[in-house]
């Protein structure tokens, strides 16, 4: 089957699970006020998927994007522009998301090569957006 | 194989033309089950969803024809299996010199006795169908873990019976009452008070005389290894809130009014110490209608209709151990009371509600709830599904039994064999407020992968030896001949009294022990 040529803003594959977790964040006051002066973009590859997630900070506002993975041109931050990169499973991605991973298991994984960063520093600032999701609006 | 012609024909003879069929199309589509893949393979058999074929299919539609059906077994030595709504391998004959009883003509709500809080049903009637009804009375009815699509006499008389509502309407070995009872000779026992001599009727399981029910149905019923079950009482209970119940919409889109005195309560408490402190707090103050532990993973599953809306709930899977509880009331007095205690213990426990806060269901939860129907959330992921352990014990051990099962469950998840829950998959709840716990692991697997469904099957039998050398109680899934001399040893040699009475009312093994135990001889 021939893939269509025709641009598609569409999302796909990882970047809809990816989407949906984070896009709540658009409707939470909190989260925008804190964010209002951050402008970053951060990419997510799932190793065993098609589609990366590029997550886009926009202050205050979240949206993310997919960007076939192969070839590996795709990701190359020269093309995206991105400022911070984080490649591993989906299987690694859920226990990261769903809290079941601690940093040091994340530390062993990065050593074994299992898991992938660049840009650390600007990393922090995802582990602060999943942090909000969980934070009570009382 | 199939009958022979005149025996074909006496039986035909019974149930009427049409209703019986020795067919190949319809023989071979009784013999599928939902996991009928995994009981093959624990047996050393090939894993298919397939039983043995029966010979034939016969439709009774009343007791009788069910007495007649069952002394023809006996006179041509053909094993029988009854079923009601008929899910899951219990339904399933051991052997192919078999017939199938589907109860399905035996529909009848009998008698509704609202002042007496009790119902009287045939086996095809499904715990929906009950509910429908009863509603109109302002009354409720216990359903199986299992869903509002099954049988509540099956449950009652034949299987085990934990529910989501269990805390307010118990287990189904506590709501049966008098029974209507085919005897694997073809004799006919009436238990409870239906066996008074004068002014029979079904308003009591007991006597007169010595109570039967405990051979009838022990705690986890014999799946038809012990005879025919005609009609059943099983027990009513109020209806938790105002019955009306309006739906609009299609399947699976349905739009629910939530009634206005029902609140969920979906909580975090950290780790399982305070969660059992949590739980028997609630449970002592008799004020819900659900109170389960559910794993994070199975709370995202209870919300979601697909593996989209599954993984958009990563935010409510962080929860370590939480805490499912439903308060419902007919007035506002009483609404307003159980909130307060509610109010009182997340307060005291330092615990918070998320819903309204970070997740808001859609209102068809409250409907799913209503109606017992959470259970087929446990499918989505992979279409395959089915639980380990099963023990009824206190929150104490149920705990102890989730947190041993971690590990091991873990060692299956890695081989890639079954879905990854990080190996925290439980469904806990309490019985009658409080007064002892159910557990259970539901694990999703592929059906259609031999791989998965091996290694499924394997993770089963450790989760089962597991249990035994950590003293965790009796899983729900020790049946048949093979786990019952496993078991019985360790637990006073139950499996020997068990025998006994196969023996005792089935001297010819005709009423299929597949799933119960056959007689020494056998």
């Amino acid at each position: 089957m021939v893939e269509s040529n025709q641009e598609n803003n569409e999302i796909r594959g990882f970047a809809v699970l990816i989407n949906s977790i984070l896009t709540p964040l658009n409707e939470n006051k909190r989260f925008q006020d804190k964010f209002q002066n951050v402008s970053s973009r951060i990419l997510l590859n799932a190793s065993n998927l098609k589609y990366a997630a590029l997550i886009v900070i926009d202050h205050g506002f979240v949206r993310v994007e997919s960007i076939l993975n192969k070839p590996k041109e795709n990701l190359k931050k020269r093309k995206i522009g991105w400022n911070a990169f984080l490649e591993m499973d989906t299987q690694t991605f859920l226990a990261i998301a769903m809290n079941r991973l601690s940093l040091l298991g994340v530390a062993k994984k990065w050593l074994t090569g299992k898991v992938k960063m660049r840009g650390i520093r600007k990393l922090i600032i995802l582990l602060k957006m999943f942090r909000f999701l969980t934070i009570y609006n009382e | 194989m199939v009958l022979e012609k005149d025996i074909f024909k006496e039986f035909e003879d019974i149930v009427g033309i049409g209703n019986i069929n020795d067919g190949e199309v319809i023989t071979n589509v009784y013999a599928y089950n939902w996991c009928m893949e995994i009981f093959n393979y624990m047996e050393g058999k090939e894993p298919i969803p397939f039983s043995p074929i029966p010979k034939a299919v016969i439709l009774p539609s009343s007791t009788v024809e069910v007495q007649q059906i069952v002394k023809l077994c006996n006179k041509y030595r053909i094993v029988f299996k009854a079923q009601s709504t008929g899910l899951g391998p219990w339904n399933q004959p051991s052997t192919d010199n078999s017939i199938i009883i589907d109860l399905r003509r035996m529909n009848k709500i009998v008698k509704i006795d609202e002042k007496n809080l009790y119902a009287v049903i045939e086996p095809y009637v499904s715990g929906s169908q009950l509910q429908v009804e009863i509603m109109k009375y302002g009354l409720n009815c216990h359903m199986p873990g299992a869903g509002p699509q099954v049988s509540p006499l099956a449950s009652a008389t034949s299987m085990n019976g934990p529910g989501f509502t269990s805390p307010s309407t118990g287990h189904s070995a506590r709501n049966v009452l008098a029974v209507e009872w085919v005897l694997p000779d073809g004799e006919i026992m009436k238990l409870g008070a239906y066996g008074l001599k004068n002014n029979p009727d079904f308003f009591h399981g007991d006597g007169p005389g010595p109570s039967l029910r405990g051979i009838m149905r022990g705690w986890s019923g014999t799946k038809s290894g012990l005879g025919v079950f005609t009609k059943v009482a099983v027990k009513l209970f109020p209806y938790p809130c105002s019955t009306e119940y309006s739906v609009k919409g299609y399947s699976p889109n349905y739009d629910f009014e939530i009634p206005e005195f029902m609140k969920l309560y979906v909580m975090d408490c950290g780790n399982f110490k305070k969660l059992e402190t949590v739980m028997l707090r609630v449970e002592e103050q008799e004020i819900s209608f659900m109170c389960s532990y559910l794993s994070g993973f199975a709370v995202m599953a209870i919300f979601s209709n697909s593996i989209e809306s599954l993984m958009d709930k990563i935010a409510i899977g962080q929860m370590k151990a939480p805490l499912v509880v439903i308060i419902a009331a007919r007035t506002q007095r009483e609404f307003y009371y159980k909130q307060k205690v509610m109010d009182f213990l997340l307060k005291k426990f330092k615990i918070k509600n998320i819903i309204g806060k970070i997740y808001t269901p859609n209102p068809t939860f409250y409907a799913e709830a209503l109606r017992s129907n959470l259970g087929l959330h446990g499918f989505i992921a992979t279409g395959g599904f089915q639980s380990t352990k099963g023990v009824a014990d206190t929150a104490n051990v149920c705990l102890r039994s989730t947190k041993s099962n971690i590990p091991l469950k873990k060692e299956f998840i890695k081989q890639g064999v079954i879905v990854n829950d990080f190996g925290e998959g439980t469904w806990m709840t309490s019985y009658e407020s409080g007064h002892y716990f159910h557990m259970e692991s539901p694990t999703m697997f592929d059906q259609t992968t031999e791989q998965s469904v091996s290694g499924m099957a394997e993770y089963m039998e450790k989760s089962n030896q597991l249990d035994l050398l950590k003293h965790l109680g009796a899983p729900f899934f020790v049946e048949g001949t093979r786990m019952h001399e496993l078991f019985g040893p360790h637990m006073s040699n139950y499996h020997i009294w068990l025998r006994k009475i196969k023996e005792t009312f089935d001297p010819n093994n005709i009423s299929d022990s597949g799933f119960y135990i056959t007689p020494q001889n056998k």
